[in-house]
């Protein structure tokens, strides 16, 4: 078990910076996740931290030894790729027991730690057939076995779910988490999802262009996210952006307004009068109806309604022509075109600059 | 019914081609090859003498002896040089673009125009490969004198010849292996000779025996390298199994026994792709892609 210390790292691909200083401290245990758009550099850095691509600038560290220049065999790090990356002419056996039989454990125990790994992942009736002759789920569970083999301080994951389908990946995602809990070791696991992200992180790590945007649990990311950037990529839906005006600062609060939105008072630092902003309000937050005292409104036109049964998601276009969603836990009768009024509470709103 | 008819007729001429060009000369070769025949005299049924005397002729012997050395020696130096090149690419080398075609370019150059030039690079009086080779102080290749020598100068051509086609085989089998399996093979604790061993020649084994089997089949019908280089000279000792056959045939105008040969020849080849063919369906058979 080991705990990481990412002090600057940087990695550029010729000319073109992709990681541009990354600082990180994760704990001993700890399951961290890092999330964000396709192609900001999440695998880049977890490649980093297990030793396939070389380290530009900074300095990483795993449990207390700096690793720049150690080979990933011996970073004592196992990694789950997404496309499993299983060796074809090897039986799920060999595969598991490979690391083992190159450092040449003794058979009696490589067998033993195959076994059990086979055991937790409920695979032993499958330990003789070849990969080829497994289901993209089962394929997925060896990979993981054969990084349980090698008794790792850090497990890594680069979007390991991400070619199953949607109900095997719940049901893969609870057994991960199920697997933290039992090993107890470190887990740095990356996706593009934001929900395999909520659900499974201790501690979460957005990412964009290659610099960290916010670090935190995921109900501090939820509730207090530090950017735009944050705010739209955690939670589903995606939360709605206004632009809006500064009108008068007080303190935390700052009074803001646009054309078609009276002035509310929302939580935001560093605004002064006659700044542009964001307002932000997350669709769970928007519910119809008109405003009662001294809450916010929103007006337009129903663009869309979606019936997923547990909640309704409706799409209303404002008057400036702003795409607002709401997420309502009701059906409610609304119906293309229809006129409809929502309210929130400006204690519930985000301002972004 | 009305079907088969109509299509007959679109067929026919591939089945007319087939049957005038491989089937029909094969019966006739059968048949040639149970008779003794030569020009000038009418064709004697003599039954599988012609088998005998081959086998039992010294200068057959000699020339299988001949020929199977270059298969064992050539095709395997070839397939080990073939491989390391292929490796060497993959593992990204500079300017491969330009190293590609330049190992590629012997295979489009015709066998004569190789065997003129090697003959002059490597002749024993004012070749520059022979001048290079005394000026390094190493013992020249006399070919045209000595029967050893001229093996090995034909050895070596046909390498030559052949390493485009066992090195693009196993250079596309290379880079059909995923990258990952390399990176989590380096994750488990491999060194680069764990993985070479127990990643890339098992996942490579069925090109490894493609290449081979094709190598061995070619090489066994060896023969123009041997015929342009020393026409099986000097005094027949570096005949192979096909310039033997040419010289009973057109030499000594015994089709009979060059019939029989040519069968010979036929027969070894096909229980070399045989046993090559049955050790593939093993491997691909274990391997169930
Ligand atoms: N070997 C490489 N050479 C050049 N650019 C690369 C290489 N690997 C990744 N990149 C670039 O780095 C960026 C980040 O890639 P990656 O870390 O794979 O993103 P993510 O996993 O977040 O989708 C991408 O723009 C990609 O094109
Ligand atoms: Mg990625």
């Amino acid at each position: 078990m080991a705990s990481l210390r990412l002090a600057g790292l940087k990695k550029s691909f010729g000319a073109v910076d992709i990681i541009k200083g990354v600082n990180l401290e994760i704990k001993d245990g700890e399951f961290v996740v890092f999330v964000g758009p396709s192609g900001c550099g999440k695998s880049t850095l977890l490649r980093m931290i297990a030793g396939l691509e070389d380290i530009s600038g900074g300095e990483l560290y795993i449990g207390d030894r700096l690793c720049n220049e150690v080979q990933p065999r011996e970073r004592g790090i196992a990694m789950v790729f997404q496309s499993y990356a299983l060796y074809p002419h090897m039986t799920v056996y060999d595969n598991m027991g490979f690391g083992l039989s190159l450092n040449k454990t003794p058979k009696p125990e490589l067998d033993a730690r195959v076994r059990e790994a086979a055991r937790i992942l409920k695979m032993e009736h499958l330990l003789e057939r070849k990969p080829s002759q497994l289901s993209g789920g089962q394929r997925q569970r060896v990979a993981i076995g054969r990084a349980i083999v090698r008794k790792p301080g850090v497990f890594l994951f680069d979007e390991p779910l991400s070619n199953l389908d949607a109900a095997l990946r719940v049901d893969m995602r609870m057994e991960l988490a199920k697997l933290h809990r039992d090993l107890g070791a470190t887990m740095i696991y990356v996706t593009h999802d934001q929900i395999e992200a909520m659900t499974l992180a201790d501690k979460i790590v957005v990412l964009d262009g290659g610099l960290v945007q916010q670090v935190g649990s995921p109900m501090e990311l939820y509730k207090n996210p530090a950017n735009k950037f944050v705010a739209g990529f955690i939670g589903a839906p995606k939360m709605n952006f206004l632009p809006v005006k500064v009108q008068s600062v007080a303190g935390d609060t700052a009074m803001v307004a646009s054309d078609t939105m009276s002035p509310i008072p929302v939580k935001g630092r560093g605004f002064s009068v006659g700044d542009p902003a964001w307002l932000g309000i997350r669709p769970q937050f928007l519910k119809p109806g008109p405003p009662t005292d001294g809450e916010g409104a929103l007006r337009g036109r129903i663009a869309l309604v979606e019936r997923l049964g547990t909640e309704t998601i409706i799409a209303v276009d404002t008057a400036e022509n702003e795409r607002v969603v709401a997420a309502i836990p009701v059906d409610v009768e609304l119906a293309f075109g229809d006129a409809a009024e929502f309210q929130f509470n400006p204690q519930a709103a985000h301002l972004f600059h | 019914m009305n079907k088969i008819t109509e299509v007959v007729p679109f067929l026919a001429p591939v089945q007319i081609l087939i049957l005038s060009v491989i089937v029909i000369p094969s019966f006739y070769v059968v048949w040639l090859s149970l008779h003794a025949s030569s020009f000038g005299q009418s064709a004697t049924f003599v039954g599988l003498q012609n088998y005998i005397k081959v086998l039992t002729d010294p200068a057959f012997l000699l020339a299988l002896g001949n020929t199977v050395l270059i298969v064992i020696f050539a095709v395997h130096l070839e397939l080990a040089l073939g491989l390391g090149m292929a490796l060497l690419f993959a593992s990204g080398l500079p300017c491969r673009r330009v190293l590609l075609v330049a190992v590629l370019a012997p295979y489009a150059v015709s066998e004569v125009i190789a065997v003129a030039m090697w003959r002059f690079l490597f002749d024993p009086d004012v070749g520059p490969v022979t001048a290079m080779l005394t000026w390094l102080g190493l013992p020249m290749l006399d070919w045209s004198f000595e029967p050893s020598h001229a093996l090995i100068m034909i050895g070596l051509l046909t390498i030559w010849l052949h390493l485009p086609f066992t090195f693009i085989i196993l250079y596309a089998a290379r880079l059909a292996i995923p990258k990952d399996l390399y990176e989590a093979a380096r994750i488990d604790g491999a060194k680069p000779f764990d993985a070479f061993r127990r990643v890339t020649i098992p996942l490579l084994g069925p090109a490894i025996v493609v290449a081979l089997l094709f190598r061995y089949i070619f090489a066994f019908r060896i023969f123009s390298e041997v015929w342009l280089m020393t026409q099986g000279g000097p005094a027949r000792s570096t005949e192979v199994v096909a310039v033997y056959l040419y010289q009973e045939a057109f030499s000594f105008n015994a089709f009979g026994t060059a019939a029989a040969t040519a069968w010979i020849m036929v027969l070894a080849s096909l229980l070399l792709a045989t046993g090559y063919v049955f050790l593939l369906r093993k491997q691909v058979a274990g391997n169930a892609h």
